[in-house]
């Protein structure tokens, strides 16, 4: 077997049981919860429908499922899929937390900040990331401090995404082809594996949450799943690339937290966002009050059915990714 | 889709700006240099720049918010004048 059929089969393997787990999980994981009573209100429908929540523990089993086999497959890769498995079930734990018992606005940043303790302690980073146009810029005492940041920021902008069917899992599902690709391409197999389970995971889970959502993952699944794209970008070398692919979490995080003035919760705001109309349309809330979000700024120019708002927030996904690709090739000089 | 073109536009801009900010530091921030000499000169050098840093950041971020608040309320306007 060539070298680059060892990289391409390794990143496949990871696809193909991330995918397969997921996909058979997600219903029996449904199943439990319902039996157990753990269902939400999906706020978006007219008939306001009972669905599964914390299904995405699927999505943990998923991802954990493929690591090990991977590891079993690659034994030399164990110190990255450890960091990175370590990261996402803490990510994962506190999104359970959170899902049976809500942690206030301020308490959920500061622990999923906690998620990074894996990458930390097993070193697996590098301290001189690479900006556009700068190259890589050494900050071997300031770096490990970052991370926290970088994972608490992009675990609680993917969760603040988490409000539609299919809204995050459709979107990360982007984000992590766009990063498979920039890892395989920069070389980064192990990464790139890793992306590719993720991926897999999303796509496998987006079937069941899609529009009309059978599954809702909680934060059991959104903490997870952000501080999973945290470890790639951290772990991968490729920061900047993947903050530029977040843009549209970032921007809805940002305009929420900007036009509230403070950390909240989406349970707290009474001011909602955007209106269900009698049609079962979405309407944005003219509201001076109410936090600016990506949903609210799409619903600006008039009402839509929840499906058009997240194929919208998918599209600016892609642009975001496409932007993201555009900045690998400017930073690239090949230096990631 | 049609909606989506101006927030894609904010989207390209938050690009632009973020290379833009990283241009400026480079040039300008990374052009800072009070002499590293000495433990002192050194922690003002790094504390300068952090916050010459800081300042394109916070810079760039209310550009953003600023552009996004007169997209949002001008169309929602718009929307009112002529429902």
């Amino acid at each position: 077997m060539s070298d680059s059929d060892f990289q391409l089969t390794s990143v496949l393997l990871n696809f193909g049981v991330a995918f397969l787990v997921t996909f058979v999980a997600t219903p029996l994981v449904a199943k439990m919860m319902k039996r157990k009573g753990i269902v939400g209100r999906d706020v978006h429908k007219v008939s306001k429908t009972e669905v599964p929540e914390m299904c995405g523990l699927a999505i943990l089993i998923g991802l954990l499922s493929a690591s090990v086999c991977y590891v079993l497959f690659f034994p030399g890769t164990y110190i990255y899929v450890t960091a990175f498995i370590g990261t996402v079930l803490i990510g994962g734990v506190i999104g359970i937390v959170d899902d049976l018992h809500p942690l206030g606005p301020r308490t959920k940043p500061v622990l999923t900040a906690l998620a990074c303790l894996p990458i930390v302690i097993l070193r697996t980073y590098n301290s001189s990331p690479v900006i556009p146009l700068l190259g890589p810029v050494r900050m071997s005492f300031v770096y490990p401090f970052l991370i926290p940041l970088g994972v608490a920021v992009c675990s609680n902008a993917v969760n603040m995404m988490d409000v539609m069917n299919g809204s995050m899992a459709g979107t990360v599902g982007i984000i992590s082809l766009m990063s498979t690709v920039v890892l395989f391409v920069a070389g980064k197999t192990e990464l790139a594996s890793l992306s590719a389970g993720l991926l897999a995971v999303m796509l496998a889970f987006y079937y069941y949450n899609r529009f009309p959502a059978k599954v809702f993952d909680g934060d059991t699944g959104s903490l997870a799943v952000g501080a999973a794209i945290a470890a790639i970008a951290v772990m991968g070398g490729i920061e900047a690339v993947m903050m530029v692919a977040l843009i549209p979490q970032i921007m809805n995080a940002f305009y929420g937290l900007s036009s509230v003035g403070r950390l909240y919760e989406r349970r707290e705001i009474s001011n909602r966002p955007t209106w269900l109309l009698q049609n079962g349309m979405l309407q944005a809330s003219g509201e001076r009050g109410a936090p600016i979000t990506l949903a609210r700024l799409i619903l600006a120019a008039g009402s839509l059915d929840e499906r058009d708002v997240v194929k919208g927030m998918m599209f600016l996904t892609l642009i975001s990714s496409l932007l993201a690709v555009l900045t690998y090739v400017i930073t690239l000089g090949g230096r990631i | 889709m049609r909606r989506l073109l101006p927030l894609a536009l904010i989207e390209v801009f938050v690009w632009l700006m973020l290379l833009l900010g990283a241009f400026l530091i480079s040039r300008i921030v990374f052009g800072i240099n009070f002499g590293t000499s000495n433990l002192f000169l050194t922690l003002i050098n790094d504390g300068v720049r952090i916050l010459v840093s800081g300042a394109v950041l916070f810079g760039w971020l209310i550009a953003w918010k600023r552009m996004t608040n007169y997209y949002f309320w001008r169309t929602i306007q718009r929307k009112k004048s002529t429902s």
